[in-house]
């Protein structure tokens, strides 16, 4: 015990009097694991939510264009649109007895750029939220708030405010339609925290088509119950237009088929979420895999940095080592002293690297926190951190090991007559 | 009797550098290790303060047989009972002037004890240097410190390696005045290797070492 405190008080002791190189050293470790945890916490943070977002639409049905775009922008309203189609298009393909569930979206306006999304209460029943205050909406041009929307822009039930065309800020306005809060969302830590909602009657009427009151998603409603296709419906959804469905498929059978049928049409496009998120990932992968190789290497040179910081000032500190042994020191607490030198230096580098890491992902989380489009805190932990601080601590262990090793086999003799 | 020696030969790896029928160095003796340069003055302290191990005979230092302690055990031992003092003074720079002294108490396996550390720097004059860090001390001021250091476990044995070489007249004798005074005061046994001719006449016995052919 006494050993092990005069080797880490003397460890110290030498690399306090190198501040430069140990603080270098400590600064390049804790950079490479904090770049690695950043990563880490991101990506987890980032697919956890995405997934929870995605979790129950197998399908979304909008315009044709890209298939991963068409997915960004209607779950997890990121992206703009691909664009609208007819309601009168899309009636046929949801009345298919392979969907259980297609709940509609129209979107184009916003507010302080959260999006206005007009709907129906299925979409509120699909990310399991619940009013918190208030109630929901009736009527149109009633609105109901998710949770980060009272929280940022302070709209309470029974204020009103007008959305601005566009999907981010500076639109035009929308003054002769003004909405009202009706009901504030409890969070619900998904994408509906972040957007607002109404009837999707309310969008028809804000754009100007007329007849809102018949609506589409009562159309879709009814349909989703007893797939009973109305033609006179279809007839009085002539001009109104949806960005998009969101499906729920009555059987898993439905995936191998039904999209392709869908995308055989002239108009319509499908794309499963689970694909597209995949190949987001995918795409994101060789970025990221870019990323985690420089903090690696990052790393690798601070461990090298240790391992000739250390090697060096064995050379240079002969005389030390052979004064220790003189007066008294045993090889192993030459050892022992060289060592925690290394694992002083990984126990900082490691410590460094996590605020590193958590830091920066809080301050990831903050930027994107202005867009409103993805939450990223840096308040949590994941497993990955244990292995990624372990992994580093161990190459300090090692860069140490070796300068402590040759310290250790060190003769005195041989050290005193070269000093 | 705090040095025997008998029989011996001592060297590096195989090869024999040393070799000494008899030596008994009797308590408080102050002894003049003399011989040219190349002789194995150096080789024979490192046997005494059982750094290098022998190739025959034996060594018995304060009634203990070297040979029969390990490596470890012979670590400690030193630390406990020989004060060193080197040729170059070999404070640790990292280290403030009562930390180097401390880390004597500590690997010698005493407990620490400022009281004995600051009486022994208040002798030498050295009070006002606690704090310092070695390069903040003149060449002369390090040396007394390394000397105050060779002292404060109360070792039987005091072994200096040179430790006059580097220095000018003045500063040879006010060293090896500092020598005697702390070995006297500490009731220390003191061997000094050299070939500086100048302090010879300090010494009541002088032990010539020949080249080992
Ligand atoms: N580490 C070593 N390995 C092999 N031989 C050595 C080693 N150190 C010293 N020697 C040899 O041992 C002999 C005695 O060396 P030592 O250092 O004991 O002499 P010395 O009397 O102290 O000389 P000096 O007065 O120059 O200090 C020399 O011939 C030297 O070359
Ligand atoms: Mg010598």
């Amino acid at each position: 015990m006494k050993t092990l405190s005069t080797s880490l008080s003397l460890a110290l002791a030498y690399l306090r009097e190198k501040p430069l190189a140990t603080i270098l050293n400590i600064l390049l470790l804790g950079l490479g694991v904090g770049t690695i945890i950043a990563l880490a916490l991101t990506l987890a943070q980032l697919e956890e939510g995405m997934d929870r977002d995605a979790a129950g639409i197998d399908l979304v049905i909008g315009a044709k264009g890209s298939p991963l775009q068409l997915i960004l922008s209607t779950v997890f309203h990121i992206d703009i649109p691909t664009g609208n189609v007819p309601v009168s298009d899309a009636a046929a393909v949801i009345a298919s007895p392979m969907v259980k569930q297609a709940i509609p979206l129209a979107l184009g306006d916003s507010y302080k750029t959260f999006r206005i999304v007009g709907t129906n209460a299925a979409y509120v029943q699909l990310y399991g939220a619940s009013v918190l205050s208030g109630r929901m909406w009736n009527a149109p041009q009633e609105a109901v708030i998710g949770a980060e929307v009272a929280r940022v822009t302070g709209l309470v039930a029974g204020m009103t405010f007008t959305g601005s065309h566009g999907l981010t800020e500076g639109g035009s306005g929308h003054a002769d339609h003004p909405y009202t809060v009706v009901g504030v969302l409890k969070p619900a830590g998904s994408v509906i925290d972040r957007v607002i909602l109404t009837a999707i009657e309310s969008v028809w009427q804000v754009h100007g088509h007329a007849d809102a009151a018949n609506s589409v998603s009562a159309v879709a409603e009814k349909l989703a119950k007893d797939h009973d296709h109305d033609h006179r419906q279809a007839d009085k959804d002539e001009g109104k237009e949806v960005t998009a469905y969101l499906i729920q498929y009555a059987t898993p059978l439905a995936a191998a088929s039904f999209p392709r049928r869908v995308n055989a049409g002239s108009t319509l496009q499908a794309a499963a979420p689970a694909l597209e998120v995949a190949r987001l990932f995918n795409l994101l992968g060789v970025g990221i895999a870019a990323l985690k190789v420089f903090a690696l290497v990052m790393m690798l040179c601070a461990a090298l940095g240790i391992f000739v910081g250390l090697t060096n000032a064995l050379n240079e500190r002969r005389a030390d080592l052979a004064l220790l042994r003189l007066l008294g020191a045993s090889p192993a607490m030459v050892f022992l002293t060289v060592l925690t030198q290394g694992i002083a230096l990984g126990v900082a580098g490691v410590i460094l690297g996590l605020l590193i890491g958590h830091a920066g992902t809080e301050w990831i989380g903050a930027t994107l926190e202005k867009t409103h489009r993805i939450a990223l805190t840096g308040f949590t932990l994941i497993r990955e951190e244990f292995w990624i601080a372990a992994g580093a601590f161990g190459l300090a262990l090692l860069a140490g090991v070796f300068p402590a090793w040759r310290a250790y086999r060190s003769a005195v003799p041989v050290l005193l007559s070269r000093t | 009797m705090v040095v025997d020696i008998r029989d011996l030969k001592a060297g590096y790896g195989t090869k024999a550098v040393v070799s000494l029928a008899s030596l008994q160095i009797e308590t408080g003796e102050h002894t003049l290790l003399l011989g040219p340069s190349g002789c194995g003055k150096t080789t024979l302290l490192n046997v005494l303060s059982g750094i290098a191990s022998t190739l025959a005979g034996r060594v018995v230092i304060n009634g203990t047989a070297l040979e029969t302690l390990s490596v470890g055990d012979r670590d400690r031992f030193r630390g406990k009972h020989i004060g060193l003092v080197m040729q170059r003074l070999h404070l640790i720079s990292a280290l403030t002037i009562s930390k180097n002294l401390r880390l004597a108490q500590q690997l010698a396996g005493v407990s620490v004890n400022d009281g004995i550390i600051l009486g022994a720097l208040e002798k030498l004059g050295l009070a006002a240097m606690l704090d310092r860090y070695p390069r903040e001390l003149s060449q002369g001021e390090a040396q007394r410190v390394a000397i105050a250091r060779a002292v404060i476990n109360r070792p039987a044995l005091i072994l200096a390696d040179e430790p006059t070489s580097a220095l000018d007249d003045a500063n040879c004798l006010a060293a090896i005045d500092l020598l005697f005074d702390q070995a006297t005061a500490y009731g220390a046994t003191l061997i000094v290797a050299t070939h500086d001719q100048r302090i010879k006449a300090r010494f009541e016995r002088v032990v010539t070492l020949e080249p080992y052919l």
